[in-house]
């Protein structure tokens, strides 16, 4: 499983952060810092990673299937 | 296909309706997850699960028609950033959204804590507390106008204008047309800001002033750019303030725990917005034939997705209707979800920390000192007067 961040409408709310910190980060600049941009999430992480998809308020964070 | 769906006949707006929300988005609920309302002729979607599809699919679910009840509301907001689809949308909301995200608001922070301790300080000098008043109207009211850099006139009249935007929503009939007509007020005061360049320098107002000047927006745009910014920002605040100072006097228990454990400020006012949101919830028409939870959905109809409701439903929460700060209920839908969601969500939860933090250092009990009074609002749940005692012994 992947998650893509659309970058366009992520407004650096950090809720991400708050509920999957290994994942994802808000840097100094308020820009989020995806630790698996582009890469398969780890299967340990993958329940948290869905969270933070979840929790997203404006519904930046896609889950993406593998091969897809 | 319409013959299946359930119907609830009921006029939702009547005040003595309104008075039994929570036990009418009940109903609602039990009934199913898409459920027609003949007396709005729209289609209500009071579950969790299918609120988030509705408001997570707006090429499906569309604002362009207008998110209110009536055509003239529909009508006059087309192209705001709360009405629009799309490219519009985005562009509107990126100008919008800009100077309201998280980041851009860190420096400000300060600014509000210190307008939250002033605030507090002011209302343990008086011996009667209005919480509606003198807390939940007055903290927004201390941060927004000045944000925006608005002049000192009319800022009397702020909120009635934003209330009245709000009720502007509601379903024909005397209660909406009345509130169109004051929202009418609102338009030359920021036609008059636009024009005059009213706007104090290095304020949110003149940023937009400036993009024009940059050729980003037109010019013609700013006073409605002013206004999707004053509504938004001043009632709904308040309104969240009102209920999280009414639910600590009703819980009071939970109200000492709180003191006890600081750290749960951030569960305890995603608690109380989800509890007691603000907003009912917008509608939204459909683009395209859509199926909800196996009921089809036709083209062309209007769908009310219940925020409310869905920050209810057990499905979810297993005890909606329970309230418990420690719940941190961190995906409710008070803010909305999606590319509608909120835009001014972190200014919010920057004022009501602010003021929460202000209140756990002084207040050790919230007492009501007579009845909460419920403002009767289509589209808000919204408090009135809260008469409290703030004890700090």
């Amino acid at each position: 499983m992947r998650v893509d961040v659309i970058r366009p409408r992520c407004e650096g709310h950090g809720l991400c952060e708050e509920v999957a910190p290994a994942i994802f980060s808000l840097d100094a600049d308020g820009e989020l810092i995806h630790a698996f941009e582009g890469q398969e999430i780890p299967a340990e992480l993958e329940a948290t990673a869905r969270a933070a998809v979840t929790v997203c308020p404006v519904a930046a964070l896609l889950i993406e299937r593998s091969g897809q | 296909m319409t013959a299946t769906v359930p119907t609830f006949d009921i006029d939702f707006f009547r005040p003595e309706i309104l008075a039994e929300q929570h036990a009418h988005y009940a109903t609602l609920r039990e009934l199913g997850s898409v459920v027609w309302m003949p007396a709005h002729e729209i289609y209500a979607i009071p579950r969790y699960d299918e609120v988030r599809e509705v408001l997570g699919d707006p090429e499906t679910f569309i604002s362009g028609e207008g998110v209110g009840f009536n055509p003239v509301i529909n009508e006059v907001t087309k192209g705001t950033t709360l009405a629009s689809d799309g490219a519009l949308h985005e562009r509107r909301r990126t100008v919008v959204g800009a100077e309201l995200r998280p980041k851009a608001l860190t420096g400000r922070r300060e600014g509000i804590v210190q307008i939250a301790n002033d605030l507090v300080d002011d209302v343990l000098a008086r011996p009667d507390v209005d919480g509606v008043r003198d807390l939940a109207l007055a903290m927004p009211m201390g941060v927004v106008p000045d944000f925006l850099g608005l002049p000192q006139h009319d800022r009397e009249n702020l909120m009635r204008w934003a209330d009245a935007a709000s009720d502007g929503g509601g379903p024909a009939g005397p209660d909406t047309e009345r509130a169109l007509g004051v929202v009418g007020e609102a338009i030359p005061y920021v036609i008059g800001l636009v024009e005059n360049r009213e706007l104090t320098p290095g304020s949110l107002g003149a940023g937009i002033l400036e993009a024009a000047d940059r050729g980003e927006i037109e010019m013609d745009e700013c006073p409605f750019f002013l206004l999707d910014y004053i509504g938004p920002g001043l009632d709904t605040t308040a309104t969240a303030i009102g209920h999280f100072l009414a639910l600590f006097a009703q819980h009071p228990d939970q109200w000492t725990a709180l003191r006890d454990e600081p750290g749960m400020v951030t569960s305890a006012i995603n608690e109380t917005l989800r509890f007691e949101g603000p907003f009912r919830g917008f509608t939204r028409v459909v683009a395209r034939d859509a199926e909800i939870d196996g009921t089809v959905v036709p083209a062309g109809s209007r769908v009310w997705p219940l925020n409310a409701s869905a920050n209810r439903d057990d499905r979810k929460w297993g005890n909606g209707s329970e309230f418990d700060f420690r719940r941190n209920p961190i995906d409710h839908l008070a803010f909305g979800y999606g590319l509608h969601g909120c835009a001014g969500q972190g200014l919010a939860r920057m004022e009501m920390h602010a003021l929460v933090h202000a209140l756990l250092n002084r207040v050790t009990r919230i007492e009501l000192t007579g009845e909460p009074v419920y403002r009767v609002s289509s589209t808000m749940n919204q408090l009135a007067s809260l008469p409290l005692a703030l004890i700090t012994d």
